[in-house]
């Protein structure tokens, strides 16, 4: 038995890299149905390479969800843009950061992030994203990648929230209808997930299917979400990112009875 | 059985890490520092192959100038490199040299693209013990080949690190570094440890992840090999 959409859930697992290092999981992700046709999600990977990361992005998903749920609560639906709300999200991220420094006496760049959030709707959805990982709906039996990351040469490049000029490598998108599935990661996820081609990342096919497939036959969130976990464990997953590794995954309206002729 | 066993990965192969040796072979270096420098390249090779992820990551090209420019071992996994012996004679062809080495890491990084190869900013790490033959300050040649390293090290195609051998000249070595980092003097006989650094440093490179700003030890400290020259 089948839970019935919309749905969400999701899993971190700490990386190799780390786990030797003994570092802490720096990726963090929250999400939250606000009502049966509205939820939100944000997820984030706190760059290794400084010493407080792993509390930037769990403030930022904090903040970021906060946001979205206090607009959506108390705001009437006729008062409120939707494609608005993952840009309010990430200032909202940006400003927790922004008052935890001030408050702790910590530098800001210390708690460096990337961001990634996410609102759907019934007929909607809409993303903002600083930093890497992506967003990959399936849309009408096909894969869009709604967000990803800016194209960098190099492997070990990215712009986090915390850098000055972060709204200018910010980026947003937007998809109307027929979402049937989404899934928000991490880049640690991104090697096994995405394709790189000459025009840029294409979604994968063979990983996103079975993934899926996955997502709408769980019957418990919480074994799902366990399930989810040691997939991301797993060696085939990790062999090639030694990274810490975060995927969310919704199961959307879109996936209808009279969208199944296009499956 | 869940549907999870069925993913297949995008991209099953590691993000490559080109590392460029640049190496003087000229007569000068006869002797003592040509059997450093090749005892320091195999311990170098044995050291990134202690590294389980190095090991897989990391491309190693190696090219000598000396009697003529010679590219010795065009980039490979580390593995497939044979242990080396070197032998000094010649001249200092560097300008021929630095000019070979960057197109070498320029096809490399088309091949990467090509084949959808994630990879880290190739390192371009030269040595040498004197000055270029081939060129000198204000001629064309030099002209064009400075333009292209400092090019190259502000639009990041590479990262070029010089370090100069006793008797290097090393007002040239300034000369054709890029400003953010200048030429490093090998304190005698610390190949060894010059070697170990680099391997290090190679290593902390291909193990960084997305984001990493990766920190080097500084060479120049009381235990470090090198040094810097402030004349």
């Amino acid at each position: 038995m089948s839970i019935a959409p919309p749905y969400i859930f999701g899993a971190s697992v700490t990386g190799s890299l780390h786990i030797q290092g003994g570092l802490p999981c720096q990726d963090a992700y929250l999400y939250e149905l606000v009502s049966d046709d509205l939820g939100v999600i944000a997820v984030a990977d706190g760059l290794g390479s400084v010493p407080l990361s792993d509390l930037g992005s769990r403030l930022s998903v904090e903040a970021a969800v906060d946001a979205a749920k206090s607009l959506l609560l108390h705001t009437s639906r006729d008062g409120i843009d939707l494609s608005e709300i993952p840009m309010k999200m990430m200032q909202a991220a940006r400003e927790s950061l922004d008052e935890t420094a001030l408050r702790e006496g910590f530098q800001l760049n210390d708690m460096a992030t990337t961001l990634i959030a996410v609102l759907f709707g019934k007929d909607c959805i809409y993303t903002a994203q600083i930093g890497d990982g992506a967003v990959v709906a399936r849309v009408d039996g096909s894969l869009m990648l709604l967000s990803g990351p800016l194209n960098s040469e190099y492997a070990n490049e990215v712009t986090p929230i915390t850098c000055s000029s972060w709204q200018a490598d910010l980026s947003s998108a937007e998809a109307r209808s027929g979402a049937e599935f989404l899934a928000v990661f991490t880049d640690g996820c991104q090697r096994a997930s995405l394709l790189k081609t000459s025009e840029g990342y294409e979604p994968f096919e063979k990983f996103f299917q079975p993934v899926f497939s996955f997502a709408a036959e769980i019957d418990d969130i919480e074994k799902g979400e366990q399930e989810l976990k040691e997939f991301l464990a797993s060696d085939k997953i990790s062999e090639y990112s030694e990274d810490d590794k975060t995927l969310v995954l919704a199961v959307l309206h879109g996936q209808s009875d009279e969208r199944t002729d296009s499956l | 059985m869940s549907s999870l066993n069925e993913v297949e990965i995008a991209n099953p192969q590691h993000p490559h890490c080109a590392t460029l040796l640049l190496l003087d072979t000229s007569g000068s270096m006869e002797g003592d520092k040509i059997r450093q420098l090749n005892e320091g390249l195999n311990f170098f090779k044995e050291d990134i192959l202690q590294d389980d992820l190095a090991r897989k990551r990391v491309d190693l090209a190696i090219i000598t100038f000396g009697e003529g420019v010679n590219v010795v071992q065009n980039f490979s996994s580390v593995e497939d490199v044979p242990d080396m012996q070197l032998t000094a004679e010649g001249l200092t062809p560097m300008g021929y040299a630095l000019s070979t080495a960057m197109d070498l890491i320029e096809q490399r990084k088309n091949e990467y693209k090509i084949k959808g190869v994630d990879y880290y900013r190739p390192w371009l790490f030269m040595i040498t013990d004197g000055e270029p033959t081939d060129m000198k300050p204000g001629d064309p040649k030099w002209n064009s080949v400075v333009s292209r390293i400092h090019e190259g090290e502000s639009s990041k195609k590479f990262l070029f690190f010089t370090v100069g051998v006793e008797p290097a000249n090393m007002q040239i070595l300034k000369e054709l570094s890029p400003q953010e980092r200048q030429p490093l003097k090998l304190k005698k006989d610390r190949f060894r440890e010059m070697f170990s650094w680099l391997s290090k440093s190679t290593r902390r490179t291909s193990a960084s992840k997305v984001g990493d700003i990766v920190p080097l030890d500084n060479p120049t400290g009381p235990e470090g090999w090198g040094e810097i020259e402030t004349a």
